[in-house]
């Protein structure tokens, strides 16, 4: 109850609801800079809000109900340079803007310069806010797989993972709220414990060139970034509610969050979010023990002065999540039974309930970070983070014994504790160099509880140091930088009832490379290099088991070591205002690439004999295309597409890599209507996404050769209602609507049944804005 | 924000385990031996006992199993004992199937498949659908082959009437003689 609180005092606040003061209007005209002429249809967008509107046959254009603050406004058009223009809206407001002819160019190029020097020259995609609001409401995997080179790997509909470039788990960094993620990620029925609502930008780096955040992520990182904190005085609110009818799935999420101007420029928030699902549907059946439910919040307090600034965040994630009990086998004789059937659902029916085999996570997240300006020098960074994951997993029996099972305890219990810490210096820019120097450390705890062994516990110890230099002048950006990562590992066993203490000490050193080339105004070329170290996690060292519901048995190796990573990732892009095209081809290799070999004898065990299989190093590469492309075919038609291919190949057999994506194509088009006087932004589109067959496949490296092709056909439309000042945008979408059977590779879930069936969203995002705090309150 | 706090204190302050001193593992239940007591039905007495045993569950030490040698064209009794020898004192899993005996079935089977043994279950559930703790073999003429006991769960006494879904708690082997 205590997890819903700020959930009902939002509500509760948004009751006493006054007048928006969104009634502000921007407008203006356009004019070529050198001639004078009005330009008609200029697009005009404003950046934060993704609004765009297109400038009349006299060049003037408007935007209704803004609120007063400060938007960054983009203007556009054929053969001339983009404008990019801060404005603050203090009332309404009136511009007269004028383009350059794009003979210039090298102007734009310092302006684009200018918008990337947050990024690195590494390719990485940032959701657009479209891909954003379509995802509401979903998992965080289903929003990145909005990006071209981004799956999941799911065991059963509702545990899902991203999965960058063929790579996941623990080959992948998930940086939330500027903390490094630290789940249990010892498996692939371990999804991360975040919450997307808590999200305002999602950004997927891809390959193994991330200096700052870790020489772990082989594969990419995830950077999750919160909103941030309000910068304008006043108090603002969100509720977001989704209803999926798969599943029968309700999701509210809501945020409330203030400005105190008046007070030392102080800034809350507080954001909760609640979602329940029962069973998933096939088209035929309901999947037995698929419910789930999440209760989420997160609260972050700060201040922000012009030369420093301090930021809490604080978030709690707490999942209840069935697995699919048809996919829970005894033995492998029990696996090729349901093979063979086809058939495995006992019940086939609807319900919310979540019995056993289940897992109960909970991850909390407490952050702390400071900055600070040194004239002529640069910022100085400073965060601190604390994270407690706890996670129970209950297994589909009881035991026999019926004073032990009335206690319901859960047979495994696992509790990681971690803190970081890091420290880092931006400089200024001085004659077109910047630079980065960190250093980070970091501290962990695991500890095992419950009746079945899984890994050992352990102390962790992690320092690193890091630095990066860029250098940008005219048409190029270059890049370079390296980290150390030291590391010392203690792990204890009892072995016996003798406690056994092994302790080990790694040192991995990683470099990064890139330049970018802005050939014109509309193309760029990049090239990133990169190398990455790995230390094992201590699933590779020390599972010894059978594995929860696989029947595998898999063992760990401790004499395992370092992972070593190398990546090229070369990418074209071309764009300009009607579209943006953008190709990159990539070459991974990992050498002592840790990976599960098949044992050549089976473990004889008393439930039976199970094919067994053992960590070991093993040479693998991987290489692939990523390939997307946004058009604007008129001012209403637009076309989106985000295709990826992969290939993953172990050079120590000559084998082809088991579970790596097969190619994915994800196409959208979609038509804009004009806006009404109250509708506003309204679209429609029908998507296809066509997922190949993995062709790339040993026969008899699986127990059933991968599933076919399929294609899926989804609807969806969207609209903002803006009636009074108050402003609801609603999206209405169908996922699967042909309620085509399939099963996909990537997931478990493909021995024992068919994926989800049809699924209509609705979506509802209310933004209500309060003219001052006091006002919020009802009686006044 | 003051409630995160106080919860982030109080999470602090519950981290009372210590790392360095893990629990044994597999504290669970666990069935470790798989015993057959042999009767002559004619005696009454015990001629054999023979059993499957991995004291250290699965995977370390590899199981140790006996083979079993009856003779060619009698009748016995076989009762199926199951035990958890990792605990002290032993655990006898057995009663336990017994108390649950409506979602447990042990199924007796031979290879090869006609005439070498033949198997009649004796005890029944709750239901009067047979549970297989206790059988009467019937043995052929002199050969040899394996005899297999596997101990079926169901999740409810319904699904054992249609006896497909189910998940194989115990399936050992044992290599046989009929002199």
């Amino acid at each position: 109850m205590r997890r819903l609180l700020p959930f009902i005092l939002l509500l509760s606040a948004t009751v006493g609801m006054a007048q928006s003061p969104c009634t502000f209007r921007l407008s203006g005209i356009i004019r070529d800079a050198s001639a004078g002429e009005t330009l008609p249809l200029a697009k005009l967008e404003l950046t934060e809000s993704g609004e765009v509107t297109l400038s009349d046959i006299d060049g003037r254009f408007t935007f209704d109900s803004l609120c007063s603050g400060t938007y960054l406004l983009k203007v556009s058009y054929v053969g001339y340079d983009s404008l990019l223009q801060k404005v603050s809206i203090r009332g309404n407001t009136d511009l007269r803007l004028k383009l350059k002819p794009a003979a210039k160019q090298l102007k734009q190029a310092e302006v684009v310069a200018g918008r990337m020097a947050e990024k690195n020259t590494i390719a990485s995609d940032t959701l657009s806010r479209e891909d954003m609001e379509r995802s509401r409401g979903f998992g965080l995997t289903e929003y990145l797989k909005k990006v071209s080179g981004v799956s999941g790997i799911q065991t059963g509909p509702s545990i899902m993972k991203p999965v960058i470039h063929g790579m996941h788990s623990q080959r992948i960094v998930i940086m939330n709220a500027g903390i490094r993620q630290e789940g249990q990620q010892w498996g692939t029925e371990h999804a991360p414990e975040i919450d997307p609502f808590v999200a305002d930008r999602l950004t997927v780096i891809k390959g193994a060139s991330s200096i700052r955040y870790g020489a772990d992520a082989v594969g990419g990182v995830i950077l999750v970034e919160p909103r941030r904190l309000p910068h304008e005085p006043g108090l603002q609110a969100e509720i977001n509610l989704v209803g999926m009818s798969n599943g029968r799935q309700g999701v509210a999420s809501g945020l409330i969050e203030q400005h105190l101007g008046k007070f030392f420029d102080l800034c809350w928030r507080l954001q909760g979010t609640v979602k329940k699902s029962g069973n998933s549907k096939t088209p035929d059946l309901y999947l037995q023990n698929t419910a789930f439910e999440e209760y989420n919040w997160s609260g972050s307090v700060g201040l922000e002065r012009k030369r420093w600034g301090v930021e809490l965040f604080y978030s709690s994630f707490n999942t209840k999540l069935g697995i699919f009990t048809g996919s829970h086998i005894g033995n492998l004789s029990d696996l090729q039974r349901i093979i063979e059937s086809g058939q495995t659902i006992s019940d086939n029916e609807f319900t919310y309930r979540i019995a056993r085999p289940r897992q109960e996570v909970n991850h909390h997240l407490l952050s702390f970070k400071a900055f600070r300006t040194i004239s002529n020098v640069g910022k100085l960074n400073l965060q601190y983070g604390y994270q407690f994951n706890h996670r129970f997993e209950y297994d589909r029996d009881r035991p026999l014994n019926d004073s032990l099972a009335g206690l319901d305890r859960p047979e495994l219990e696992l509790r990681l504790y971690t803190h970081t810490a890091d420290l880092n210096l931006e400089s200024r820019n001085v004659r077109g160099f910047t630079a980065v120097a960190g250093v980070s450390g970091m501290m962990q705890d695991n500890q095992y509880g419950g009746q079945r062994y899984f890994v050992p516990n352990y102390v962790l110890y992690n320092a690193a140091a890091y630095t990066m230099i860029r250098w940008r002048r005219k048409r190029w950006e270059l890049e370079a930088g390296g980290r150390v990562d030291v590391r010392r590992q203690s792990v204890y066993r009892n072995v016996s009832k003798v406690v056994l203490r092994n302790d080990y000490d790694f040192v991995n050193p990683g470099l990064a490379a890139g330049a970018i080339f802005r050939q014109d105004s509309s193309i760029t070329w990049r090239l990133n290099t990169g190398s990455a170290g790995r230390a094992p996690s201590i699933n590779e060292w020390f599972s010894d088991g059978l594995h929860h519901g696989t029947a595998t048995y898999e063992t760990g190796d401790s004499t395992l070591g370092v992972e070593k990573a190398w990546n090229i990732i070369g990418s074209f892009s071309f764009r300009n205002q009607h579209l943006a095209l953008e190709a990159s081809l990539y070459y991974l290799s990992v050498a002592d690439y840790i990976y599960l070999v098949p044992a050549e004898e089976p473990v004889l065990t008393v439930s039976g004999a199970f094919p067994a299989f053992q960590y070991r190093h093993v040479d693998a590469a991987f290489k692939g295309v990523d390939f997307s492309l946004d058009w604007d075919l008129s001012s209403a038609l637009s076309f989106r597409s985000r295709n990826s291919l992969v290939f993953g190949r172990n050079l120590s057999a000559g084998r082809h890599l088991e579970l790596v994506p097969s190619p994915r194509f994800d196409q959208l088009l979609s038509y804009r209507f004009k806006d009404g006087e109250h509708w506003k932004n309204l679209s429609a589109g029908v998507s296809l996404l066509y997922v190949a067959r993995q062709a790339m496949y040993e026969s008899g490296s699986d127990y059933i050769p991968p599933p076919p092709a399929y294609a899926l056909v989804g609807v969806e439309a969207s609209a903002s209602h803006v009636h009074a000042g108050q402003e609801i945008r609603i999206g209405l979408s169908v996922n699967n609507l042909f309620n085509a059977a399939y099963r996909e590779y990537m997931n478990r879930l493909r021995y024992y049944a068919d994926e989800a069936g049809r699924n209509i969203t609705l979506k509802l995002t209310i933004p209500l804005h309060f003219k001052t705090a006091g006002h919020a309150h009802p009686h006044e | 924000m003051a409630c995160g706090l106080c919860l982030i204190t109080a999470m602090a302050s519950c981290k009372k385990e210590k790392t360095d001193e893990p629990a044994p593992v597999n504290q669970g239940e666990l069935i470790t031996t798989v015993q057959l007591l042999l009767e002559d039905t004619l005696s009454g007495s015990i001629v054999d006992t023979v059993s499957f045993r991995d004291p250290d569950g699965p995977g370390g030490q590899p199981p140790v199993i006996d083979s079993l040698v009856l003779s060619a064209n009698a009748v016995y009794r076989v009762s199926v004992v199951l035990l958890d020898e990792s605990k002290s004192p032993v655990d006898s899993i057995s009663g336990e199937v017994k108390n649950e005996s409506d979602l447990h079935l042990m199924v007796h089977r031979a290879l090869p498949g006609s005439g070498f043994l033949t198997f009649q279950t004796e005890d029944t559930d709750n239901n009067g659908l047979p549970l297989g703790l206790q059988a009467i073999i019937n043995t052929g003429s002199a050969a040899t082959g394996t005899y297999t006991v596997e101990l079926r769960h169901f999740d409810t006494a319904a699904l054992k009437l249609s006896g497909t879904t189910y998940e194989t708690d115990v399936q050992v082997s044992f290599g046989t003689r009929l002199n």
